[in-house]
């Protein structure tokens, strides 16, 4: 009786078969697992990057005392000093120590080294650094096991400097190893840095350990003495947050909630306590949306690499189609065929994740600038520079290697052990042409749902952002249903096309085997429309964003000139102007009016929004906003409102409010009622603003700086003249006339988008190498058509000219489709998607030269790579010859 | 049936040709002559050559040593692109598996070397129809191959073959995937085809009754023609 194959058997005759011929076909084996490993990384470098740029501001609070059970923060981000002796009292006895923590951002200039001081400074441009002010004297006396006694240093042997003599020297700085390392710099060196507006030299005093409880000393981080930072900032009586360390011995959970309820009544609205794990997730909640869409992206991507992987698999069965025929005719049953053929993927799937894994590591390293800049812009300042590779990143890539082969290896496999060895082996091919298509009603359904799907209302996370999920199910339902529609559409379009070139010898060929195309032909028509109506609708984005931006920018940069410390990135910037300087700024000479604006992050309603001061009495004469309601007269303001304020849209799309409305702010100062006078078009942050004079922003939250200022020049003052000498006056300060400010917001602009780019042309890329494979997989599959045609006198030029006539096709009728489809998706991104996610209104605009071009472009990219691939294989002999 | 050569009506001459793939000997100077018009069957056991023989014949391979001139021209002296035009109009072809292009119905597939060869769309139309009219599958003209039967493919393959009423017919093992009823129409309709346009016919085959229609039979065993039949022809 006969019985299946053991699975020693089967292991051998694998190693007989597919590991020899994988062996033998080494270049092909190599091109497999690089596609495999692309697609893993593609994912991986998103991931790893998306993290780094995020940990890059949620990671490093974890360093500065080890570890933190509450943290108080006040409303503004300013917590005065005077308050902790409240504090003190209100904890007792209690065996709780607090640690206050200001933390001031610089900007390294230069650094000097001692060996280098009588040679030229070494220029560092750019480098940032986090100094966190502690009281270093005070941590080193806590009475508490889990705070490290040598916070600063960590050899262990080393002689402990004089510490009381280091907290005296108010230009003391402990650094990284790795900054050390970098900048070569060595205790006793000099470092240059820009704080604001101010100029310091530090010297380096210390290098910090190189990890701390398990985590590693980010590179940017640093620490000075709590008063020696105090006077770096200028912000004498002001810490950023105080941490609140419980002993080891009484952590308890009753005892850590004691303390909780005790900080939070002693609080009075003045300051928030909140737990480390709400400090942990407080910048990963705020970018949530953000990383989900990158995350998005990243499936994307890694769908694509299936795709290709699909196509490479299928190209391989194709070549050892008869070596399954043969083992068929030997007696194995189709199960055990796929067992073989599961070995092959799983192998193939390891080794590419294994090599994915790397490349995706290597990849990030360049994502994470384009990644960390968008989240500096938008959300908070990130100073990640690099991304790390974790356990459980190997898992996932190894995983996605082999479960992404399994699943595209699924299709090929079955076809291929479905059909009968004596064909097989007969003529080495299947007849895969004219099989009946039945999908196009599932097409149809799935574009109808999609369009029910974009009425629905967008999901809102607990931090008060909102994600379009429905949209994104309906972009889906689109790009689904559009791929299962257009692949129906195949051969009708095929004969219309075939009627108008049936005349022409290697048009009417080419096209003609369109009218019975076979699942190749609508795996590469399908992919090349979802990869063109994908970038196409990213144009219609970024074009829709472009035009209104511009607009706005031109609306809004009307001043002749901007100023902002060098080091500014964006509303979350913590480099501000002083007051002392904009005073300065105003006596200038030439200059007729200095109008200011200072971005606090606040909470609103358990949220974050920024609280904008500007200096109202400037609107309309100076100031410009693109408005989307014109600001109502005062005499409307209602009795009991504090003061009158302009929202932005976002702000309007989150909180529900609109002109003519009162909100109330808190501050430490207490309540202020305000009353909404009017709305803006604002596509400078996704978080909401509400702007006030910068006169309420002094008295509720004591903030006497500024993010930046625009000046106006009297009339007749030569701006370059003015640029140049201010340039020289404050070297600290980044001086922009204002077509040089609009260049660079634009840049950043498009900066922003650079991932978006970068994912376009590997989808494109993709799309045209799998419509190259697929082309070869097709003439493969009926290499006897070709040796007919050779044997009928078709030349080798003609043939590939045939091939030529039907990649053309293809990618027409898909570009065709894709075009259609990209205005549909562009309608959802821009009025669903983009409205939903940030609550902007968006002008659609259509970029029609970069489409056209890019579909002209397309179908070129498509005939050349299908002549190429027509005149390369198109020699391959029978398999049936002698 | 035993026709004698006449050297006036020679229409294709082998002369000592030999073709090795990878060091190993396929054809070992191979040499021989028909006339128009006459049929030669081609028999030897499997590997013994005779598919290289016919590729070197058709020119789709070269030869490594030797001569074959077909109607006064030497395919060993002209490039590929000048063997692939007397593919095109001098020589037919027919195979064990059709070879029909399966994305062209019956009338497009004959009608394909129509159009490789210039003819108007008319013309085409025409011809092709007459052909399959010929052999008798005219009311299969729009199927496509994989809604024909073997025998009809067959059929179409010849009418193929045969609308550019070229000088030699290659077919090889033609009634190998049929039934023996079908693979006699076909024989029958090769003979009766070949005999009224006087086209020469060099039949690959294994079974000793295909070779009824033919006037001779070479035999080919690793690559040699066997002495008797190679001196024959050789007189």
């Amino acid at each position: 009786m006969e019985r299946p194959a053991s699975p020693q058997a089967l292991l051998e005759v694998w190693l007989k078969t597919s590991l020899r011929y994988w062996l033998r076909h080494k270049l092909q084996s190599a091109i497999l697992i690089a596609i495999v490993a692309l697609g893993v990384a593609s994912f991986l470098s998103i991931r790893m990057a998306n993290r780094a740029a995020v940990k890059g501001f949620s990671g490093f609070t974890e360093t500065v005392t080890g570890q933190v059970d509450f943290t108080l923060e006040a409303q503004g981000g300013r917590f005065p000093v005077s308050w902790l002796s409240g504090i003190r009292k209100s904890l007792q006895q209690n065996p709780v120590e607090l640690a206050p923590v200001l933390e001031v951002l610089a900007l390294v200039e230069t650094s000097v080294s001692k060996q280098e001081r009588s040679s030229d400074l070494l220029q560092v441009p750019g480098e940032s650094l986090r100094i966190l002010g502690v009281d270093i004297i005070g941590i080193q006396n806590f009475n508490n096991q889990n705070i490290s006694a040598s916070l600063l240093f960590s050899e262990e042997g080393e002689e402990e400097p004089d510490i009381f003599s280091i907290a005296r020297d108010p230009k003391a700085l402990f650094i990284s190893p790795r900054l050390a390392e970098n900048l070569w710099l060595s205790v006793g060196d000099e470092v240059e840095v820009i704080v604001d507006d101010q100029r310091f030299i530090l010297t380096v005093r210390g290098i910090l350990p190189t990890s701390r409880s398990g985590v590693e000393v980010p590179e940017n981080l640093a620490i000075m003495d709590l008063p020696a930072a105090m006077a770096l900032a200028g912000k004498p009586d002001v810490v950023s947050r105080v941490e609140v360390i419980v002993e080891a011995e009484e952590r308890s959970e009753a005892f850590l909630e004691t303390i909780r309820s005790s900080l939070s009544e002693h609080a009075a609205g003045r300051w928030r306590v909140l737990q480390t794990e709400q400090q942990e997730e407080k910048g990963a909640a705020m970018t949530s949306a953000f990383r989900l869409n990158l995350t998005i992206l990243s499936l994307i991507s890694l769908l694509v690499g299936l795709y290709l992987i699909c196509q490479s698999i299928d190209a391989a069965v194709i070549q050892r189609r008869k070596e399954i025929g043969i083992l068929r005719a030997l007696g194995l049953i189709p199960k055990e065929i796929k067992k073989l053929w599961l070995l092959d993927l799983t192998a193939l799937g390891f080794l590419g994740g294994f090599f994915g894994i790397f490349i995706g590591w290597a990849s990030s390293q360049i994502v994470i600038v384009a990644i960390a800049r968008t989240v500096s812009a938008l959300y908070t300042e990130t100073t990640a520079e690099s991304a790390q590779l974790n356990s459980i990143d190997c898992l996932i890539g190894m995983g996605l290697g082999v479960f992404g082969s399994l699943l595209a290896g699924t299709m090929p496999l079955s076809v291929a052990t479905r059909t009968s060895p004596a064909k097989i082996i007969a003529s080495g091919r299947q007849e895969l042409n004219g099989v009946r298509y039945r999908y196009q009603w599932l097409g149809g359904l799935l574009l109808l749902l999609g369009c029910l799907s974009s009425f629905a209302k967008p999901v809102i996370f607990s931090n008060g952002q909102a994600f379009p999920v429905f949209g994104y199910i309906t972009a889906l339902c689109w790009l689904l249903g559009g791929a299962l529609t257009v692949a129906g559409l195949i051969s009708p379009l095929g004969k219309v096309l075939h009627r108008g070139v049936s005349k022409h010898l290697a048009a009417g060929l080419g096209i003609g085997k369109l009218r019975l195309p076979g699942n190749r032909h609508r795996l590469a028509v399908s992919g090349l429309f979802v990869a063109i109506g994908m970038a196409a609708s990213m144009s219609i984005l970024i074009g829709s964003f472009e035009t209104t931006i511009t607009h706005w920018l031109k609306t809004r940069f009307q001043a002749d000139i901007y100023v902002a410390s060098r080091a500014f990135s964006g509303a979350s910037s913590q480099h501000f102007i002083r007051s002392t300087t904009i005073a300065q700024l105003a006596e200038e000479p030439g200059i007729d009016a200095v109008s200011t604006q200072r971005y606090l992050p606040i909470q609103f309603q358990e949220k974050q929004v920024y609280l904008v001061g500007i200096r109202t009495e400037l609107i309309e004469d100076y100031e410009k906003f693109l408005w989307i309601d014109p600001l109502l007269s005062l005499s409307d303001m209602p009795d009991g409102a504090e003061s009158w304020a302009i929202i932005n849209e976002t702000y309007c799309y989150r909180f529900g409010y609109r002109t003519g409305d009162v909100v109330t702010l808190e501050s430490s100062k207490g309540s202020h009622p305000i009353w909404i006078r009017g709305m803006k078009a604002d596509y400078g942050n996704d978080q909401g603003a509400i702007l006030v004079d910068q006169k309420y922003l002094e008295s509720w939250y004591e903030v006497y700086d500024f993010s930046n200022a625009t000046l106006y020049l009297s009339a007749g003052v030569d701006v370059d003249l003015i640029v140049e000498d201010l340039k020289e006056r404050f070297p600290e300060l980044a001086i922009r006339e204002q077509g040089a400010l609009l260049k660079n917001a634009l840049q950043v602009f498009k900066e922003t988008f650079v991932v978006t780019y970068a994912l376009k042309v590997l989808g494109l890329f993709v799309a045209v190498l799998g419509l190259a494979l697929a082309l070869l997989n097709i003439l493969r599959e009926d290499v006897s058509s070709l040796h007919t045609l050779r044997t009928l006198g078709v030349t080798r030029a003609e043939r590939a000219g045939i091939t030529a006539f039907e990649g053309t096709g293809m990618t027409l009728i898909a570009t065709l489709g894709g075009i259609l489809l990209s205005f549909a998706l562009g309608w959802l991104l821009v009025f669903v998607i983009n409205r939903q996610s940030f609550g902007w209104t968006l002008q659609y605009a259509v970029p029609w030269a970069e489409i056209l071009s890019l579909g002209i472009l397309l179908v070129a990219l498509g005939a050349l790579v299908s002549w190429l691939v027509g005149w390369l294989a198109g020699n391959e002999k029978p398999v049936q010859e002698e | 049936m035993r026709i004698r050569l006449d050297i006036q009506c020679i229409m294709l001459s082998v002369g000592a040709v030999s073709k090795a793939y990878q060091n190993r000997r396929v054809l070992n100077e191979v040499s021989f002559a028909m006339n128009s018009g006459e049929r030669v069957a081609l028999m030897g056991p499997s590997g013994s050559g005779k598919s290289t023989l016919l590729n070197c014949l058709s020119g789709l391979d070269t030869a490594d040593e030797g001569t074959i001139i077909f109607d006064g021209e030497e395919l060993t002296r002209l490039s590929p692109d000048e063997r692939t035009f007397i593919r095109r109009g001098r020589l037919g072809s027919i195979f064990q598996f059709f070879h029909l292009l399966p994305t062209l119905n019956a009338v497009e597939n004959v009608a394909l070397s129509l159009q490789l060869n210039n003819y108007s769309a008319s013309e085409q139309a025409q011809l092709a129809m007459d052909m399959l009219e010929e052999v008798d599958v005219a009311h299969r003209a729009k199927a496509f191959p994989r809604e024909m039967s073997g025998g009809e493919m067959q059929r179409v393959a010849i009418a193929r073959a045969l609308v550019m009423k070229p000088k030699l017919l290659l077919a090889d093992e033609p009634t190998g995937s049929l039934d023996t009823k079908n693979g006699e129409r076909v024989l029958n309709l090769i003979e009766a085809l070949s005999e009224t346009n006087q086209v020469g016919l060099i039949l690959v085959t294994h079974q000793e009754e295909t070779t009824r229609i033919c006037h001779r039979t070479l035999h080919i065993h690793d690559g040699m023609l066997s002495e008797e039949e190679a001196l024959e022809s050789r007189a």
